[in-house]
């Protein structure tokens, strides 16, 4: 290698291999299997159908929440909010607890379940239950883990 | 690859298709647009890359739902569940790769208005007009109101969507929600030293924008996608709350682009979505009840009781754990453990904060033991992790003198929630110390500085010995001296009480504008108070803490005799032996006029030059201006401004017009420094009225005329093929272009400062990174 292109390499590499490696950084996302572990601890209802689910991989540009996953289960009609408490118990998520709901009132009046709480294993886990608008719809139940 | 194999492949995605068809005939036959009619409708806009009934979505329902009598549960629609007007919202994903290069920096350089995310944000416009307009008109007997909410991408598209929503239904609208909006803009911001920092938050407060509700920095003035400015319809500011939480770059409190933790935090418990739940909800009781919107009634609501203020309450405990001051912290932990909760039960924020006084060679260290901004933990995770654990001992060092340093600095670095009550329990057993010359910091000082931040009170919470030291800072901010004895549990459930049950004072105005000799009325008749009556009302004209009159009556009038610059406030007393006050900025003979507005063009008028196959060219004509003040003429078509004209000119040509639509000229003034002017108007109606009552929008038309802001860009004559009409906007064309030529016009674009944001960023990189290798080379030479 002659003189010139030891100039250019030592010159131009280095630059070129930090802005790559920050652009690298910048558009990086790391998998989903940590969280979707975690989220597989969840134990729902055998009688509930899965109906969606999504997870974000930790990037280190986020757009919303990174990481974070959601699934969202059609529960039978005649699920109570108990349905979601056995279920968190199940699951042996102890501090996941009732946070604004599942008082049997609330569900009478407006349509809520249940609001759960907590943390699993460093992720803030959330589980909303709520009625459809159109009240023949099945009730449907959401954990969000992030 | 060969034919057969193709039409196979085509034949394999018809099939899978016509199965989703079915299936999804199986599983949701009826559209969202058939469900009955509700007296509440929510529109709610997800985030970038979110995914139907993401946790934000479910969040801002479920939290609307906890709050609303049964008979007020809201009908709820997701944009981008069902397609309306031929488009459905994406939310298409901006980060990782590569959406990241591909979408998310062209939306990013082009202030996003261009490329992928652009379209994304243009298809929720367009569901969201075609949905609410056809919901309208199917529940319009039923007085529907609406609530709208957006996230992100979503605040976004509910943003622009505001522009062109029709005035019946934004009658309609009791409450909009923006959060963690990319394109937020505080114009309290403009014409600080940096062009992205706002003022401070304990200054400048009677100039916020109505809609700012919860700022995560005090040095942000717009979102990272530059500002949309209006941010909304003049119409619509007293109905919207933006919400951008801390190290959130998105909305534009994280400088850097990685800086983004909160955005991902609304959601959380106590944050954004539930705040806004409640503000829509309190706004919708209004609304419903016949009251004029933000104005503080009572009760709220019984369940999510709010103590104080029309937006909730901040409470700070701040806790001098020196070992001179001598006070048992188990206790204190304790009887922490019971008033966070009861703070957060009533959707309070609470704050703790401890400190000594150490100096070590002639500087403060460990003031602060714990410092626990507003929200730094989600509150069960604090309850449930035993925060309060962490209030120890402090070092040994000189506490005396460290406590008005301590009350000023908290003040100073907590994010207090505008129109909240603010009040701050200090909790020491050391003798109040003044010692400027070491701590910087005065009773008065402190005062002012309360004053101040809307204001806060402080209670402070000492030894039966101490009380007249203290007597004076906790009238100096309206609050109220609790003693003890022994029983320092039983002082601090007193000091919390007063919080809860003290009245709230409400001045019409925050701020007061007069010429010396000038008589002001000021009117506290809103002020109210939920367990007892108001006694009194005590007035300080000029901030100074002495208060010049008392009165029974919640109105006075005052007449300055010499010029004043500063606030004034009212002190009102309860029936239960609480006080609390607000403050107003009062400005006599200092303020500065409004500048004279720059006069626009009169006879305004538009003529069609000609017309082919649906595409037309209109000429617009206007009388020339005299005015010296009138630097430029500003277009905007359908409320956008286009480009900038020069002032001698009185005629222009737009051509790309689609006879399809409607579209709103305005021709307005700027004076030099761009600030607007008076506008002049004229409106050219569709020739060929599409069956679609909604303006601009049409679902094969999804262009709109794009927000510039401020570089020299060349507009290209336009093709008069009405083929290419759907990919461009419309033009605007000198009166040369008639004969061919092009003409210039100036337009304004965020994006060149954000493009060189990112410039900067990289070229700076690369030039350390060269120079430190240049540095290597030269001394390898060298030597």
């Amino acid at each position: 290698m002659n003189k010139k292109w030891r100039k250019i390499l030592l010159f131009a590499l280095p630059p070129v291999v930090i802005v790559g490696g920050f652009i690298y950084w910048l558009m990086w996302t790391g998998t989903t299997d940590d969280i979707e572990a975690v989220a597989d601890q969840f134990q729902p209802d055998s009688s509930w159908t899965l109906v969606q689910s999504s997870s974000n991989p930790p990037a280190t540009i986020c757009a919303s929440a990174c990481p974070s996953l959601t699934r969202n289960w059609d529960m039978d009609s005649t699920a109570t909010q108990d349905d979601i408490i056995n279920a968190v118990k199940r699951s042996g998520w102890a501090d996941v607890k009732i946070r604004n709901g599942c008082d049997p009132e609330q569900v009478a009046q407006n349509g809520n379940f249940c609001t759960m709480y907590g943390f699993v294993e460093g992720y803030q886990v959330q589980i909303i239950a709520l009625r459809s608008n159109s009240k023949s719809d099945p009730p449907t139940v959401s954990l969000h883990m992030q | 690859m060969s034919t057969t194999l193709i039409t196979a492949i085509k034949l394999l995605v018809l099939l899978a298709s016509g199965l989703f068809i079915i299936q999804g005939t199986q599983t949701s036959f009826a559209r969202e647009m058939d469900n009955p009619c509700s007296k509440v409708e929510t529109f709610f806009a997800r985030g970038s890359g979110q995914t139907l009934r993401g946790v934000t979505y479910e969040k801002f329902v479920d939290q609307l739902n906890l709050r609303l009598e049964s008979e007020y549960i809201p009908n709820h629609y997701e944009l981008g569940t069902e397609k309306y007007g031929g488009s459905k919202y994406k939310a298409v994903k901006v980060n990782g790769w590569p959406n990241l290069a591909t979408v998310g920096l062209t939306a990013r350089v082009s202030a996003g208005e261009a490329g992928e995310y652009s379209e994304s944000v243009r298809s929720g416009v367009i569901e969201m007009h075609h949905y609410l307009n056809q919901r309208y008109e199917k529940c319009k007997s039923h007085g529907s109101y609406y609530i709208l909410g957006g996230y992100s991408q979503g605040a976004h598209v509910i943003g622009n969507a505001l522009r062109e929503i029709p005035d019946y239904i934004k009658d309609r609208i009791v409450f909009v929600a923006m959060l963690g909006d990319p394109k937020t803009y505080f114009p309290e911001g403009n014409g600080q030293p940096w062009s992205n920092a706002s003022a401070p938050c304990s200054d400048g407060k009677s100039s916020w924008s109505m809609y700012r509700e919860t700022l995560g920095s005090c040095w942000m003035r717009q979102g990272s996608l530059g500002a949309r400015d209006p941010y909304v319809p003049p119409d619509m500011v007293s109905k919207t709350g933006v919400w951008c939480h801390s190290v959130d770059a998105i909305c534009g409190s994280g400088f850097w682009p990685w800086q983004d933790e909160g955005h991902g935090t609304y959601a959380d418990p106590g944050k954004g979505i539930e705040w806004a739940a409640w503000k829509a909800s309190h706004l919708l009781k209004q609304a419903i009840a016949g009251k004029e919107p933000r104005t503080p009634t009572y009760p709220i609501d019984t369940k999510y009781h709010f103590g104080m203020g029309v937006n909730g309450q901040n409470v700070v405990f701040l806790i001098d754990t020196s070992e001179q001051s001598g006070l048992d912290l188990n206790e204190i932990r304790q009887k922490l453990r019971e008033l966070i909760p009861k703070t957060v039960e009533r959707n309070g924020k609470f704050s703790v904060m401890t400190y000594t006084g150490n100096f070590i060679g002639g500087d403060l260290i460990n003031t602060y033991v714990l410092g626990l901004p507003f929200d730094a933990y989600p509150f069960d995770f604090f309850m449930d992790n035993d925060i309060v654990n962490y209030i120890v001992l402090g070092v040994p060092g000189s506490p005396q003198g460290a406590t008005l340093y301590a009350l000023n600095h908290s003040m100073n670095s907590l994010d207090w929630m505008y129109g909240a009550s603010k009040s701050l329990i200090l909790i020491t057993g050391n003798p109040r110390v003044e010692d400027p010359d070491r701590y910087h910091t005065t009773r008065d000082i402190v005062a002012r500085t309360a004053l101040a931040i809307d204001p806060v009170n402080v209670y402070p919470v000492v030894p039966d010995e101490y009380v007249d030291e203290y007597e004076q800072l906790a009238l100096d901010t309206s609050g109220q001296v609790v003693s003890f004895t022994d029983d320092i549990a039983d002082a601090m459930d007193k000091a919390f009480d007063k919080t809860q049950n003290r009245p709230v004072p409400f001045l019409t105005n925050t701020e007061y504008l007069a010429d010396i000799g000038q008589e002001i009325t000021f009117d506290a008749s809103g002020s109210y108070i939920i367990d007892g009556t108001i006694t009194k009302y005590e007035w300080d004209f000029d901030g100074d803490g002495v208060f010049e009159e008392t009165t029974t009556n919640p109105v006075i009038n005052h007449t300055y005799t010499e010029l004043f610059d500063g606030y004034m406030q009212v002190r009102v007393t309860g029936s239960n032996d609480t006080i609390a006050n607000m403050s107003a900025v009062v400005k006599i003979g200092t303020y500065e006029l409004p500048a004279a507005l720059a006069s626009a063009p009169e006879n305004l008028n538009i003529t069609v030059v000609e017309s082919v196959e649906g595409v037309s060219t209109l000429k617009l004509t206007w009388d020339s201006v005299n005015d010296p003040l009138t630097d430029k003429l500003m277009l905007s078509i359908n409320g956008t401004s286009i480009g900038v004209i020069e002032p001698s000119r009185t005629t222009i040509n737009i051509t790309d017009i689609d006879n399809n639509l409607d579209y709103d000229f305005a021709i307005t003034a700027l004076t030099a420094d761009n600030t607007p002017g008076e506008s002049v108007y004229a409106t050219h109606e569709a020739t060929i009225p599409l069956d679609l009552p909604y303006g601009l929008f049409s679902a094969n038309n999804t262009d709109e005329p794009s927000y510039d802001n401020n570089n020299i860009v060349t507009a290209s004559t336009a093709s008069s093929d009405p083929s290419d009409r759907q990919s461009q906007k419309p033009t605007i064309l000198g009166e040369e272009t008639v004969n061919g030529e092009e003409a210039k016009a100036i337009v304004n674009d965020d994006s060149f400062e954000i493009a060189w944001y990112w410039w900067l960023m990289i070229t700076t990189l690369i030039g350390v990174t060269a120079w430190l290798q240049l540095r290597n080379y030269n001394s390898k030479v060298g030597h």
